[in-house]
């Protein structure tokens, strides 16, 4: 056994056990403040910044990010797919599979649109 | 004759070790002012500036993949995304304008000296660069910590290999033949050659990692929009 075999069976069996225990052994006594996140100590965020903001401003610098990522790890396959022949083509058309199941969760529950706070005023 | 020809081998691929010099020269200096500037959109800057040497350094150094994916990721998408940050937070300037920081310039001294010191004195270091400035103040702080010069440059009776070993010069054979590009592989095709082959699990390990923060993104800042709450609210007046 390789130690690469070794680190994908070990590794997924630890987490189970570190969710597990964490599960069976803890308890549970959630309030507020305890189930807001931590900030250092403040309170709110509305005096740090000069407007409110939506968040979905950062949820596209994060997509593309990830998909810039993305497109860099098919970069390599790109200039060696004549080394690679088909093999190299399935498995990289795997990983673009996988993430386009990411991009069809996306596209799906619409996560780039940004809500218009433009008020209508019907007269 | 087969057109064989020698290029004097250096770390640079082949360019001249200048530009490695001037790189991280400017390196140093963006990295500096990346923490001593007072505005902090030209703090971003100088780290946009930082990446940039960084990334021309590792292409003279052959890596060019690893360049370019320095370009392309930290300055793409990483520094546009602390320039927004930046430009949505609301910090107050006036307080960033205090001079206050001149008292711990011998501190910063001090301490960037006791950790390059023993750090130095531990790690190899390139045995050919005896005529360099920063060798010549390292062993001037050898010999006041420890009392021993580690090398006394002025013999040379007894150190003639050592001062041949500085001259050392290595070559390398090239062609401009074609077929000889065949062997000859860029870092971005070895890449490439080694990942979709014999290293594809953690291929898709790292496939598996951008879905995970792709999804996890996603659902933890998703808000139904009025929309679709409207939409509940008419399903359940319904009945």
């Amino acid at each position: 056994m390789t130690s690469q075999t070794f680190f994908f069976i070990f590794i997924p069996i630890l987490a189970i056990i570190l969710l597990a225990l964490n599960l069976i052994l803890a308890p549970h006594n959630p309030y507020q403040e305890k189930d807001s996140a931590f900030e250092c100590g403040f309170h709110s965020f509305l005096g740090q910044n000069r407007s409110e903001f939506s968040i979905s401003f950062f949820i596209f610098a994060l997509l593309f990010l990830l998909f810039d990522l993305e497109i860099l790890l098919v970069y390599p396959y790109i200039v060696s797919a004549y080394v690679n022949g088909i093999f190299g083509l399935i498995i990289m058309l795997l990983f673009f599979l996988v993430l386009t199941l990411g991009f069809a969760f996306e596209l799906g529950k619409n996560a780039l649109s940004i809500e218009s706070r433009q008020v209508h005023y019907i007269k | 004759m087969t057109n064989l020809m020698l290029v004097p081998e250096s770390l640079t691929s082949g360019f001249s070790p200048l530009g490695l010099d001037i790189l991280s020269f400017g390196a140093i200096l963006s990295g500096i002012l990346v923490i001593t500037a007072r505005n902090p959109v030209i703090s971003v800057l100088f780290l946009i500036a930082l990446f940039v040497n960084i990334a021309g350094y590792l292409i003279l150094l052959g890596i060019s993949f690893i360049g370019l994916a320095y370009i392309t990721v930290y300055v793409g998408a990483i520094a546009i995304l602390f320039l927004f940050v930046i430009f949505l937070l609301d910090i107050k300037l006036a307080e960033l304008h205090q001079d206050n920081n001149k008292n711990s310039l011998p501190l910063g001294a001090i301490i960037g000296v006791a950790f390059l010191y023993p750090l130095y004195s531990i790690i190899p270091s390139n045995i050919t660069e005896m005529k360099s400035f920063s060798f010549y103040v390292f062993n001037w702080l050898n010999s006041i910590v420890t009392g021993q010069e580690m090398i006394r440059i002025n013999e040379t009776k007894n150190l003639s290999s050592i001062e041949n070993f500085s001259k050392l010069e290595l070559e390398s054979a090239i062609t401009n033949l074609w077929d000889g590009n065949f062997a000859a592989f860029t870092q971005i095709s070895s890449i490439g050659n080694v990942m979709y082959t014999g290293y594809l699990l953690w291929f898709f390990v790292a496939s598996i990692i951008l879905l995970l923060a792709m999804v996890a993104a996603i659902s933890l800042t998703f808000k139904p929009t009025k929309a679709s709450s409207i939409i509940r609210v008419f399903a359940n007046t319904k009945n």
